[in-house]
């Protein structure tokens, strides 16, 4: 309990932050019955002590051990610019590749270019890698009419059968409605060739991309054997040899930066390191 | 603790050890001893003080060789000195409250060092200096009753 006799005590335990909740209660109390020592209290509070952070220790290297080598973290230090450098270039190629099969689907007619406004199985049918051993009787499910639409369209289904929400395609080859290839085609009017191209591949486009040995390392494991015999749909694009080997060529290119770059994270995780960003360097210490 | 932990303490809290010292002994030249003196015998004992307790070590060597030294040397430059340079015109609180440390007895501005500079409680304070709880009370209580007068007598005088 506070007294006359003691309340220096708790003002001076107040000033070092050390009563209890109720203390400091019982001390407040204290206060609002005898105003007249507040001004005690703050004198109290005023002898805190405030150190000048700008006096330092001037002579720390003389105090410092020099480490032995087996303490001695191993560091790396890689610049930024370089790890920037390939996403960069990763992206720069999978820009360029992309451009190349939509352009050269443009160029080669109908055929192609009505692939690729097509909309998605749903995505119990068919996951984006060409996996679906029946395609047509995929397309079937999806899509019972003839016509290709310019617009995606959701599904249509027999009456009685729930639905379910229609995947979009992937988006990764822009759908311009001012190309003019691009307009709603009769499928009917579609060389056999095509019309069988297009089934097979009209799961999505995604098949289209993912089949690029750049962008399917992923999914390689998935890859059955037949589809391996089949070879990639590059191959079995309908473009001349000259952007065949070309598209070729940059998906090799791709894959090899973006093996690269994932064998680097592979062995970052498998390894024990930390990586912290200093100044213009990547620092991975282990 | 090994020589890259020691390392970290140096830089960590030499800083620190060094105002608390300066503040002890008043005298520059002899808070660089103190300091060089902690980290000397923290390295002869890494083997034994581990990382989370090395900060404690540090004060508690330092603390002990600022009173050894202040005793040894009898200092009482630091209580005279600071007096001549007080403008009334000018009180900055923090000069006053220098001139108010120099005041105390050596025990008693190592524990006010101690609590407001580096937020020890009254338990830690009592195992760094090896006081009971009781003292480290007593010793505060007494310091900040000084200071508060000191200061109250300043600010009569302004």
């Amino acid at each position: 309990m506070i007294t006359w006799e003691n309340y220096e005590e708790y003002m001076v335990m107040h000033a070092d932050g050390e009563l209890t909740p109720a203390q400091e209660q019982e001390l407040m109390s204290f206060l609002y019955e005898h105003p007249d020592l507040q001004s005690e209290l703050t004198a109290f509070t005023m002898t805190k002590m405030i150190p000048d952070e700008a006096e330092t220790y001037g002579r720390k290297a003389a105090l410092l051990r020099p480490v032995p080598a087996a303490e001695k973290p191993k560091v790396i230090a890689i610049p930024v610019w370089r790890r920037y450098a390939v996403a960069a270039g990763v992206a720069a190629l999978l820009f360029a590749s992309t451009y190349r099969l939509w352009t050269g689907a443009e160029h080669t007619g109908g055929e192609i270019a009505s692939v690729v406004p097509v909309p998605a199985a749903p995505a119990s049918v068919a996951p984006p890698v060409a996996a679906t051993p029946q395609p047509a009787q995929a397309m079937a499910q999806v899509r019972p009419a003839h016509v290709v639409p310019d617009v995606p369209v959701p599904a249509q289904r027999p009456a009685g059968q729930a639905t379910r929400p229609v995947r979009k395609p992937v988006n990764t080859i822009v759908h311009n409605n001012d190309v003019p290839a691009m307009a709603a085609v009769d499928i009917d009017r579609l060389p056999a060739a095509g019309v069988k191209e297009l089934q097979a591949t009209q799961k999505n486009i995604a098949p289209v991309v993912t089949n690029v040995p750049a962008l399917a390392i992923q999914d390689r494991e998935d890859d059955t054997e037949e589809e391996v015999a089949k070879g990639s749909l590059i191959d079995r694009l309908p473009i001349s040899d000259t952007k065949r080997s070309g598209m070729k060529s940059l998906a090799s290119d791709v894959a090899n930066g973006y093996g690269k770059v994932n064998s680097i994270g592979q062995e970052i995780a498998r390894s024990n390191v930390s990586v912290k960003l200093r100044n213009k360097q990547l620092i991975f210490s282990f | 603790m090994n020589a890259e932990q020691y390392n970290t303490c140096v830089h960590e809290w030499s800083d620190a050890l060094f105002r608390f010292a300066w503040k002890c002994t008043g005298q520059q030249s002899d808070a660089h001893d103190v300091v060089q003196g902690s980290f000397e015998v923290l390295w002869q004992k890494k083997d034994e003080v581990l990382p989370a307790k090395a900060k404690a070590f540090l004060f508690q060597v330092a603390y002990r060789q600022s009173v050894d030294n202040f005793r040894k040397r009898s200092r009482v430059m630091f209580k005279d000195a600071p007096e001549e340079s007080y403008s009334p015109v000018n009180p900055d609180l923090k000069k006053v409250l220098d001139r108010a440390l120099a005041q105390l007895e050596e025990k008693q501005r190592a524990l006010v060092l101690l609590k407001d500079y580096e937020g020890y409680s009254y338990d830690e304070i009592g195992q760094i200096t090896g006081l009971n709880e009781s003292q480290v009370k007593v010793y505060l209580f007494r310091a900040r009753k000084t200071l508060k007068e000191y200061l109250v007598s300043v600010e009569n005088i302004i």
